[in-house]
């Protein structure tokens, strides 16, 4: 039997307004965006404690720009438009775009935003581990403390859980734009509408003057309470040619810990295929920086 | 299990509550609309409360007292069936041969034994299927109102007004005449429509309230309460000559049916028929148990009971042609059933075409021709064959000519999507001679009614076309007869010279006619022109046709039935190509080819699209669908979480119409729903192993099991 069964709607028309609800509503009130993971989460039972509901669809939060060559996605901003903006094609963040094309089915496509995928804090959602491997920036407002910027290292905590306070709302993502930089997001499924059983991020960055990686962020996803970074892979390719073998030796050292089992996927099938994910983002990523 | 209701109507707005013991006792297997005194499943329906509105009746739920004394619980069927299984299961009426046996069948033939011991090869595999939902787009929904003669009107989603009528009469103890059924059209069923405890309930509430209830389950509801696809666990023993003929087969099956025997008991044979009508086997031995566990009863999902023996025969077969080092589709044609050969049950078979079905499979995906070697993608081939039996039991229709030429047709047909109403409307437009849109389908305007349609089983075992159809025909010769009499009488020509064509009577040796409106007489129900009303004096134009399926049953002691079992078998067959990814073990489906022989194809478009469906649903069984138990709970009641194959899974199917005609059905037709879901997950699992050389013996398969395969023999 479904129990969420919220008796306040509000629709503010401002930021400053709708932190004020937040904050007058406290943990009885959730944000809704594209009303997506809110519809499965209460079938759960997962928001019984709810009574209000704040819809941010007045605040103009739907929006994708660039400056200074950072990419900046509006918290309300869809799946759907991030897939069709021509503004989000740099190899930098390019893995946002590739995350956001590979989500299915098209109805959730249209649906869900960024910012909603992000303050789910559901770790095998595929926007997560794409946004901590491209390392991301949140920006998030409150009545009180006003704004503030998380990186993407510290705005996953727990499940459902992330570091935002319940009087605290995300109102923008900001993708950083770095010179010789790639990114790719990979995934697999047991069908083509399917969360995953595992999914990989990646991004990459080459010195200046020759080919040798400079910095290397690779982020898992379902593997564990927040989407996380394999750092063993990360420390062995540093500083070294993203050649073939380099890319495959460091796919192979793989995770530093058992990664989750779910419904659908072992533990052991896990770390059985994660190199294979790893391997195919970093040629990926490798293939389109080298190309340029 | 006690329940106190006594606070259920502190709320104002709640009509009427009932639970099990309001009922009449159980008389039979069946569920019971709510559980009676015990609940022997997880999600048993316990209560019912009829409000003015569901948060009322919610609210009402809430305030009633369950209390609920734990009793031990069996879920595992290999442990039901042990002589001291903890918990027995048994119904009224029923006496077990075994702990929680709720049916036994044995089929026996030559001697297995001692040809086993002649074989040169003795090869024996276990294979096992998942519970699946049937996941149709429409959960169980049924509204109900008393009427003024004490009786009920039940709407709602049954797959046949008569079934629901007389099952309701036997919860409700009333006289069936009372009991009302229409049934409009489905949003597809596949075998979860098939039982009427559920619309019990509603036909009950709104009698007790006097007030129209709807009752209207959940998905999720839908999902664990009301019935699954059996899971079953089949080991097959067999002994082969190194020639490659089988010489002796012995099987062991095992269906958990849950708790209750519903329709699991009497469906128990459609894995003998399965087993029976493909291979041409001298000795043969088959044990069959539907077992009662504590889970959510088994309940037919499109082709029950055979799906389950055709993936694992299928299955051994290919295992068997790997041992004797033979192409699968050569082994397949050594061992296979031919016309006019006699099958393990004593049956002469007839107008199946197995070969000719494997034949043009094989001939569609280029069997034999190796795939281009790939890096990462492994690409393979495989086969499956398989049969389908038709319907039981009696199939009425009427058919009514009218002044105008129209001819409407009165039968039960129900249209859950497969294009019953334009076969049967073609049906009645050939024998007429008349455009289709002179045809009206009683059903397809005031949908299928139990008072005023024939006899039939609804939409179950893929009948509709070929029972109730062939009844259509019946009906229309007599209907047609009854013209040629009344127009032999005013052309003074004998009945046996007249023909019916586009409306009109024709002498077939001169050139006299009249046509069917001159047939009528003219006359006013009103002093007005406007009122002038035709009508046929003595006899109505009104044909009635009858057909009556009766099967043999199987005597366990002789091993051997005393009848037919199916009044025919439909022959389907099916070539998988797949790609396995060797790293992940992943499955791309390239392409399936899949024949189906439906004796003739009256809308050869619509066989093709029940290929194609049955072909998709097999798929997603093969390779997703798994409903996860824990403790007798469905773990996976949601999209989320119970996976199945959307339209972007789906690789090309190829649908391949043979047709050996049937002499029993309408114009050589056969029932074309079911059949063609039988032999995809065997085909595909074939297939994998010819790509990356694993066997998989458990649905679904998943890439999981594939690598997990695939590193067991690295």
């Amino acid at each position: 039997m479904v129990r969420y069964n919220p008796t306040v709607l509000e629709r503010p028309s401002s930021i400053n307004e709708a932190a004020q609800l937040l904050k007058k509503w406290g943990s009885k009130a959730r944000i809704v965006a594209g009303n997506t993971t809110i519809y499965e989460l209460a079938n759960q039972g997962g928001l019984d404690d709810v009574d209000t509901v704040i819809d941010l669809s007045k605040l103009n939060l739907n929006y994708i720009t660039r400056y200074d060559g950072s990419l900046h996605i509006g918290a309300m901003t869809r799946f759907v438009e991030l897939a069709s903006s021509n503004l989000t094609g740099n190899d930098s963040y390019f893995a946002a775009k590739e995350a956001a094309m590979k989500l299915t089915p098209p109805q959730i496509r249209n649906m869900a935003t960024i910012g909603g995928s992000a303050c789910s804090g559901i770790p095998f959602y595929d926007m997560p581990v794409t946004l901590l491997a491209i390392d991301a920036e949140f920006h998030a407002t409150s009545s009180d403390e006003g704004e503030r910027t998380i990186k993407a290292e510290d705005f996953f905590i727990d499940y459902f859980v992330t570091t935002l306070r319940a009087e605290e709302l995300l109102t923008e993502i900001v993708c950083p734009n770095k010179e010789r930089s790639s990114s790719s997001f990979v995934k697999l499924g047991r069908t083509t509408i399917d969360f995953a059983l595992v999914n990989a991020a990646v991004n990459i960055t080459l010195e200046p003057k020759r080919n040798r990686m400079s910095e290397v962020r690779i982020a898992l996803g379902a593997v564990a309470a927040t989407p996380i970074r394999a750092k063993s892979a990360e420390d062995f390719l540093i500083g070294q040619e993203p050649s073939r073998e380099n890319i495959i030796k460091a796919a192979s050292l793989g995770l530093d810990f058992e990664p989750s089992p779910s419904l659908h996927a072992s533990s052991k099938y896990k770390k059985r295929v994660i190199p294979i994910l790893v391997r195919d983002a970093l040629f990926a990523a490798v293939n389109r920086v080298l190309r340029t | 299990m006690s329940i106190d209701t006594s606070k259920t109507f502190d709320i104002e707005g709640v009509r009427a509550v009932l639970i099990g013991t309001d009922f009449p006792k159980p008389s039979t297997e069946d569920t019971p609309p709510l559980a009676y005194q015990e609940v022997l499943y997880a999600n048993q329906g316990v209560l019912a409360v009829a409000a003015e509105t569901r948060v009322i009746a919610e609210i009402a739920l809430e305030k009633t007292e369950i209390r609920y004394e734990e009793l031990p619980a069996i879920f595992d069927p290999d442990q039901a069936m042990r002589t001291d299984a903890p918990v027995q299961i048994s119904h009224p009426g029923e006496i077990l041969e075994a702990p929680n046996v709720g049916k036994h069948v044995r089929v026996y033939r030559g001697n297995v034994t001692e040809a086993f011991s002649q074989a040169d090869h003795v090869i024996e595999n276990t294979f096992r299927t998942a519970g699946e939902s049937h996941f149709q787009l429409e959960p169980l929904t049924f509204l109900a109102q008393a009427d003024p003669d004490g009786g009920v009107t039940i709407w709602g989603t049954s797959s046949g007004p008569h079934k629901t009528q007389v099952e309701v009469a036997n919860y409700l103890k009333m006289d069936p005449s009372l009991i009302r059924v229409k049934v409009g059209f489905l949003g597809g069923w596949f075998g979860s429509k098939e039982e009427s405890h559920v619309a019990a309930v509603c036909a009950a509430l709104a009698l007790k309230a006097k007030r129209p209830v709807k009752l209207e389950l959940s998905r999720e509801e839908t999902l664990t309460a009301t019935g699954i696809r059996h899971p079953a666990v089949i080991h097959i023993k067999d002994g082969v000559s190194d020639k490659g003929k089988i010489i002796a087969r012995q099987i062991r099956v095992i269906y958990d049916g849950g708790a209750y025997g519903s329709l699991s008991n009497s469906l128990l044979n459609n894995s003998v028929i399965v087993a029976a009508g493909v291979y041409n086997i001298p000795n043969f031995e088959l044990n069959g148990y539907r077992v009662y566990t504590n889970r959510v009863p088994g309940t037919p999902k499109r082709a029950p009971l055979g799906y389950q023996m055709t993936w694992a025969v299928e299955c051994q077969m290919d295992n068997l042609a790997s041992t004797l080092e033979l192409d699968p589709l050569e082994f397949r044609r050594l061992n296979i059933l031919r016309n006019d050969d006699e099958n393990v049950l004593g049956e002469i078979m007839e107008s199946i075409s197995h070969e000719k079905a494997l034949t043009e499979v094989a001939k569609a995906i280029e069997w034999g021709k190796e795939a281009e070697p790939d890096e990462i993608w492994s690409t393979g081939k495989g086969l499956a064959v398989g049969v389908k039996w038709g319907p039981a039991g009696p199939h009425q229709a009427m058919v009514k000519i009218n002044p105008s030429g129209r001819v409407e047709v009165w039968a039960d047909l129900i249209e859950n999507g497969q294009g019953i109403y334009t076969g049967v409307a073609q049906l009645a437009a050939t024998e007429f001679g008349i455009p289709i849109k002179s045809v009206t389908l009683v059903p397809f305007i005031r949908g299928s009614e139990s008072e005023t349609t024939g006899l039939s089983g609804g939409a179950s075992a893929s009948r509709q076309l070929a029972a109730v159809g062939k009844a259509v025909i019946l009906a229309c010769e007599d209907a047609k007869r009854k013209v040629a009499d009344k127009a032999a009488e005013r052309l003074h020509i004998p009945p046996s010279d007249l023909m019916i064509k586009a409306g009109k009577i024709f002498s077939k040796t001169s050139n006299h006619s009249i046509s069917i409106s001159d047939l009528f007489t003219q006359a006013s129900v009103l002093p007005s022109k406007l009122a002038t009303s035709s009508f046929v004096q003595g006899n109505d134009f009104v044909g009635f046709g009858t057909v009556l399926y009766e099967l043999g049953t199987i005597d366990n002691a002789t091993g051997q039935p005393n009848g037919p079992l199916t009044p025919y078998y439909v022959t389907v067959a099916q070539a998988a190509e797949v790609a396995v990814n060797k790293e992940t073990g992943k499955i791309k489906v390239k392409k399936i080819a899949a024949a189906m022989d439906v004796g003739k194809a009256i809308n050869p478009e619509l066989v093709r699209h029940q290929i194609i469906g049955s072909v998709v649903m097999g798929l997603s069984a093969a390779l997703a669908e798994e409903l996860s138990f824990s403790e007798g709970r469905i773990t996976n009641p949601t999209l989320a979480d119970y996976k199945i194959l959307t339209a972007s899974d789906i690789p090309i199917i190829q649908p391949i119409i043979i047709e050996t005609p049937y002499k029993g059905g309408p114009y050589g037709a056969k029932g074309a729903g079911e059949p063609s879901t039988v032999p995809t997950a065997a085909a595909v699992r074939n297939a994998i192993h010819d790509a990356v050389g694993v066997w998989l013996n458990d649905l679904p398969i998943t890439a999981e099991k594939v690598l997990e395969e695939m590193d067991a023999h690295a």
